[in-house]
C-alpha cells in the first residue's frame, strides 16, 4: 500500500537517511528498528509528511505521493514519537478540533471522541487541560488522535512510551485487529520484545541504510540465531553490552 | 461542489479559531495555567488607563473651559497625542511580547502538517488570526478612549464632535495599532530568513527587548510629543516625523478637517509608513511560508551553546573565590543558566532592561533642556537607580516563572530543607544579574559629581540594589524557576500604583541625598552606615526565617474551585 523509494534526507550536509526503499504492506503491521540517531523518526516523519526527502519517492497505492499528498493524509493516522500537544486544551477539545480539522461530521465525532475517551480510561479526565496529564495520558490521546478517522494507513513512532501495562496491551492487540481488517501499519520502535509479539515483518536500520528486511522467523532462521534481540545485537551493536555495563559500575565506584 | 465549500470553510474557520486562541495563550502569558482567566486579566489590564484617564481629564477641560477656552485646542492635540502613544505602545509590546505565539511553530507543524489541509490553507488562517488578535489589542486598548473622549471634549469644550471624532480616533488608531503590529511581524518573519534559524533564535530576546524598548519610548516621550505639538503652528521643527505617534496624531487632525500643512505631512508620513510595513509584510509571509513548507521540525537547537574558555575560567574563579559551598555553586549555576537559556526568563529580564533604557533615554534627553550649564543633574544620577530598580524587579518575576516545572523534582529530592546555602547562591545570582551592573555606569555618574562622590554614589545603589533585593525575596521561600506560577499571582491590576511609588521614591530620595552628600562629604559616612544597618537587618530576618526550617515552596496552590466569605467563626 505504501512504499518508498531510495529515500534519502540530508541535514546541513549530514546524511540521516540514505537510499531507504521499503514497502508496508496492507493487512500487517511492519516493524521499524534501528538504535537511536539510526534515521527511524527521520523516514517515519518523512511518511508523515512532516519533512520533505531530499531526494527519493514515496508512492501510495502504487503512485507517487508528489500531487496526492491531501489524499493521502486523508487516509493517514499518524502517532508522533514526542507528545507535542497544545497543553491548555482539553483531551475531548483537542481531539474535536482534529476532527473537525479532517472535516468529520460534528454528531459521529462527539460519539467517537467519547467512546474511544471511555475505552482509553480518560473520561474522568477529560476536563483537565492537557498540561495536568501524564506522559502515558498524553500518549492516549495521540493514539485517539491518529485513529478518529479510520484511517487505511497508521504510522506510529514509539507509540508505547509511557503507557501502562493494560493499555499497552490493548494497543497491541488494537494493532493486530487493525492489521487483520486491511490497514497497513508502520510500527518503529526500540521495544525488541513488542516488534517480535505483533510484527510479522521488521526493517532494521543502522547509520540511515537498511540493514536487514524480511519475516522475523526468517531472520532467526537465516542468521541461526534464538531471538530478535540476538538479530538486532548481531546486526547493529557495536559494543558488548556487558563490557559497557562493567564499565560504568567501575566508574561510579571510582 | 457547495458541500465541498462548506467543508473547506468549516476547516478554515476551525483553523482560524485554532491559531487565534494559540497566538493569545503563549507559554509565556499563561505557562501551565487556566489560560482564559489569564488572558482576561492581561485585558483587563491594558483596558484599564483607557477607561480611567478619560474620566480624569473630565476636570481638566472643565478648568480650562472656565479659566483658558483659547489653550483647549492645543490640550485636546495633546490628549489624543496620549491616546495614540499609549495604543501604540501597548500593541508594540503585546507583539513583541507575544512573539512567538504570533506565528507558526513546530507544535502546529507537527500537529497539523499530518492532517488533509493545504500548507497555503494554514497560513491564511495564521495571517487572519493575527489580524483578529491586532483587532483585540485595539478594542482592549482603545475602546475606552474611542468612546468616552468625545463625550468628556463634550462636557469640557461642548464641541466634542460626536461621530466624526469617533471615526477619526479609530481609524488613526487603527492605522497606528496596525503599522506597530506589523511592523514586529515582519521583523519576526525577516530575521530567519537573513539569518538563519540559530542565530536568529540566540538575537531574539534581544530584539524582543529592542522593540519593547522602543514601544515604551513612544510613552515615555510624550512629554517631549506633545511640547512639539505645541510647536506645530511654528513649524514644528523635525521632531515630529521621527515619533510614529505624532504621524498618526497628525493623521486624525488631518482626519478632523486640519488645514495647516504639517498636520497633512504627518498623514502622509503615516500612510506611506503604514504602506511599507504592509508591503515588507507581504514579503516575509513569504519567507515564512517557504520556510514552513520546506524546513518545517526541521529547526536547530537553540540553546546548543559552544565551549568558551573565558568563561570557564571566570567560571572556575567564581567557584574557587565566591561560591564556596556545593549547593551555593550547584543553584548560582542553575539559576545563571536558567536565566539565559529560558526564553521566557531572558525575555522578562531584559523586557525590565528595555524599560530602563527607556526611562533612561527620556532622562538623557531631559538633560539639555533642564540642566544650567556646568551644574550637576540630577537626571543623569537616577539612570544607575532606573537600572537598579528595573533590574532586581525584573530578576524577582522571572524568578517565579517555571523554567521546566516537572524537573523541579531535583530539587525537591536533594534539598528539602537545606535552606541558607541554597538561599545563599540564588541571592548571589540576584546580586550578579540585578544589582551589580549599574556599576559599569559609574563613569557617567562620575562625570556630574567627581570620582570620589561618584564611587560613594555607586556604593549607595549597591547596597539599595541589595536592600530591594533582599525586601522583595524576602518571603520568595523558593528557588528561581523551580515553583509553578499562576497567572494573577502578581495582582498588577492592584498593584502597579505601589510599584509606581516605589519606583518614583527609589529613584528621586537618592539622588537628592546623593547631591547633599556631595557638599557634606561626612553624608557619605552616615547615608551608607544607614542602608547597611538596614540591609543587615534584612538579612537577619531573612535568616532567622530560614533557621526556622521553612521548608521551599514547588508548587503554587491554586485557588478553591469554591471560595467562601468566611463569615462563620
Amino acid at each position: 500500500m505504501l512504499q518508498t523509494v531510495r529515500l534519502t534526507k540530508r541535514y546541513n550536509g549530514l546524511t540521516a537517511v540514505q537510499d531507504v526503499s521499503i514497502t508496508i504492506p496492507a493487512g500487517r503491521v511492519t516493524g521499524y528498528l534501528g538504535p537511536n540517531g539510526s534515521g527511524k523518526s527521520t523516514t517515519v516523519k518523512m511518511l508523515a509528511g512532516l519533512l520533505q526527502p531530499t531526494s527519493g519517492d514515496i508512492l501510495f497505492q502504487g503512485v507517487p505521493l508528489k500531487d496526492r499528498w491531501l489524499e493521502y493524509k486523508a487516509r493517514l493516522g499518524y502517532v508522533p514519537e514526542e507528545p507535542l500537544l497544545y497543553p491548555y486544551l482539553t483531551a475531548p477539545e483537542y481531539l474535536r478540533l482534529v476532527g473537525r480539522l479532517r472535516g468529520m461530521a460534528e454528531t459521529r465525532l462527539a460519539e467517537k471522541i467519547e467512546s474511544l475517551l471511555r475505552l482509553l480510561i480518560l473520561h474522568p479526565h477529560r476536563h483537565l487541560p492537557i498540561a495536568a496529564y501524564s506522559k502515558g495520558m498524553r500518549q492516549k490521546v495521540l493514539i485517539i488522535a491518529a485513529l478518529l478517522h479510520d484511517p487505511d494507513v497508521l504510522i506510529v513512532d514509539e507509540p508505547l512510551s509511557g503507557l501502562d501495562v493494560t493499555a499497552m496491551l490493548v494497543f497491541r492487540h488494537l494493532l493486530t485487529s487493525l492489521a487483520e481488517a486491511g490497514k497497513a501499519i508502520l510500527y518503529s520502535s526500540h521495544v525488541l520484545e513488542v516488534v517480535e509479539k505483533i510484527c510479522s515483518r521488521v526493517i532494521i536500520l543502522d547509520r540511515g541504510r537498511i540493514v536487514a528486511d524480511d519475516e522475523v522467523s526468517a531472520l532467526r532462521a537465516m542468521m541461526r540465531l534464538p531471538s530478535l534481540e540476538h538479530v538486532f545485537t548481531q546486526l547493529v551493536s557495536r559494543e558488548d553490552a556487558a563490557t559497557v555495563a562493567r564499565e560504568i559500575v567501575a566508574v561510579m565506584r571510582a | 461542489m457547495p458541500g465541498r465549500f462548506a467543508h473547506r470553510g468549516r476547516v478554515f474557520m476551525e483553523l482560524v479559531r485554532h491559531c487565534t486562541a494559540r497566538s493569545l495563550v503563549s507559554d509565556t502569558l499563561v505557562p501551565q495555567a487556566d489560560a482564559t482567566r489569564a488572558v482576561g486579566q492581561v485585558l483587563a489590564l491594558v483596558a484599564g488607563p483607557g477607561l480611567v484617564i478619560p474620566f480624569l481629564l473630565i476636570m481638566k477641560y472643565l478648568y480650562l473651559a472656565t479659566t483658558a477656552p483659547a489653550w483647549i485646542p492645543a490640550a485636546v492635540q495633546i490628549d489624543r497625542c496620549l491616546f495614540i502613544s499609549y495604543a501604540l505602545a501597548v500593541t508594540g509590546i503585546a507583539a513583541a511580547w507575544q512573539w512567538d505565539a504570533l506565528g507558526l511553530d513546530r507544535r502546529d507543524h507537527a500537529t497539523l502538517s499530518p492532517l488533509p489541509i493545504p500548507v497555503r490553507t494554514v497560513h491564511l488562517a495564521s495571517c487572519l488570526s493575527q489580524c483578529l488578535c491586532l483587532a483585540l489589542f485595539f478594542l482592549a486598548a482603545n475602546c475606552g478612549p474611542i468612546l468616552l473622549f468625545p463625550v468628556v471634549l463634550e462636557i469640557g469644550e461642548g464641541a466634542g464632535g460626536g461621530l466624526a471624532q469617533v471615526a477619526a480616533q479609530s481609524a488613526s488608531t487603527l492605522t497606528g495599532c496596525a503599522f506597530v503590529f506589523f511592523l514586529v511581524l515582519t521583523v519576526r518573519g525577516i530575521l530567519p530568513a537573513l539569518l538563519g534559524s540559530r542565530t536568529s533564535h540566540r538575537l531574539t530576546p534581544w530584539v524582543q527587548a529592542g522593540l519593547i524598548m522602543s514601544a515604551a519610548l513612544l510613552v515615555f516621550l510624550y512629554p517631549q510629543a506633545a511640547r512639539a505639538l505645541a510647536n506645530i503652528e511654528r513649524g514644528g521643527g523635525p521632531f515630529p516625523y521621527w515619533v510614529p505617534s505624532l504621524w498618526f496624531t497628525g493623521l486624525q487632525e488631518w482626519l478632523l478637517g486640519a488645514d495647516e500643512p504639517l498636520p497633512a505631512a504627518l498623514a502622509g508620513t503615516a500612510i506611506h509608513a503604514l504602506a511599507a510595513v504592509l508591503t515588507g509584510y507581504g514579503l516575509t509571509l513569504l519567507l515564512v511560508f517557504r520556510r514552513y513548507a520546506r524546513f518545517g521540525t526541521e529547526g536547530t537547537d537553540p540553546t546548543s551553546g559552544s565551549a568558551s574558555r573565558w568563561r570557564d575560567r571566570l567560571r572556575t574563579w567564581l567557584d574557587r573565590r565566591w561560591l564556596t559551598q556545593p549547593l551555593e555553586r550547584a543553584t548560582f549555576h542553575f539559576c545563571l543558566a536558567g536565566l539565559f537559556r529560558g526564553r521566557r526568563q531572558k525575555m522578562i529580564v531584559t523586557g525590565a532592561a528595555a524599560i530602563a533604557f527607556a526611562l533612561a533615554a527620556v532622562r538623557i534627553a531631559a538633560v539639555s533642556s533642564t540642566t544650567p550649564p556646568g551644574g550637576v543633574d540630577q537626571s543623569v544620577l537616577a539612570i544607575p537607580l532606573i537600572f537598579s530598580f528595573c533590574l532586581v524587579l525584573g530578576v524577582r518575576y522571572a524568578a517565579a516563572v517555571p523554567a521546566e516545572w516537572p524537573a523541579n523534582w531535583l530539587f525537591q529530592i536533594n534539598a528539602p530543607l537545606a535552606g541558607r546555602p541554597l538561599w545563599r547562591g540564588c541571592r548571589k545570582f540576584v546580586f550578579i544579574i540585578g544589582v551589580l551592573p549599574p556599576i559599569v555606569l559609574l563613569p557617567l555618574s562620575a562625570s556630574q559629581i567627581g570620582w570620589g562622590p561618584a564611587g560613594c554614589f555607586h556604593g549607595m545603589v549597591l547596597l539599595l540594589g541589595a536592600i530591594l533585593r533582599e525586601t522583595l525575596f524576602l518571603r520568595f521561600d523558593k528557588i528561581p524557576f523551580t515553583c509553578r506560577h499562576l497567572p494573577g499571582a502578581v495582582n498588577l491590576k492592584a498593584t502597579w500604583p505601589l510599584f509606581w511609588i516605589g519606583f518614583s521614591a527609589y529613584v528621586h530620595f537618592p539622588v537628592t541625598a546623593g547631591r547633599w552628600a556631595s557638599a557634606h562629604p561626612a553624608g557619605w559616612i552616615v547615608i551608607l552606615t544607614g542602608l547597611l544597618s538596614a540591609l543587615i537587618v534584612l538579612r537577619g530576618i531573612r535568616n532567622k526565617r530560614l533557621s526556622g526550617a521553612v521548608p521551599f515552596v514547588f508548587d503554587a496552590a491554586p485557588e478553591p474551585a469554591v471560595q467562601g466569605l468566611n463569615l462563620l467563626p
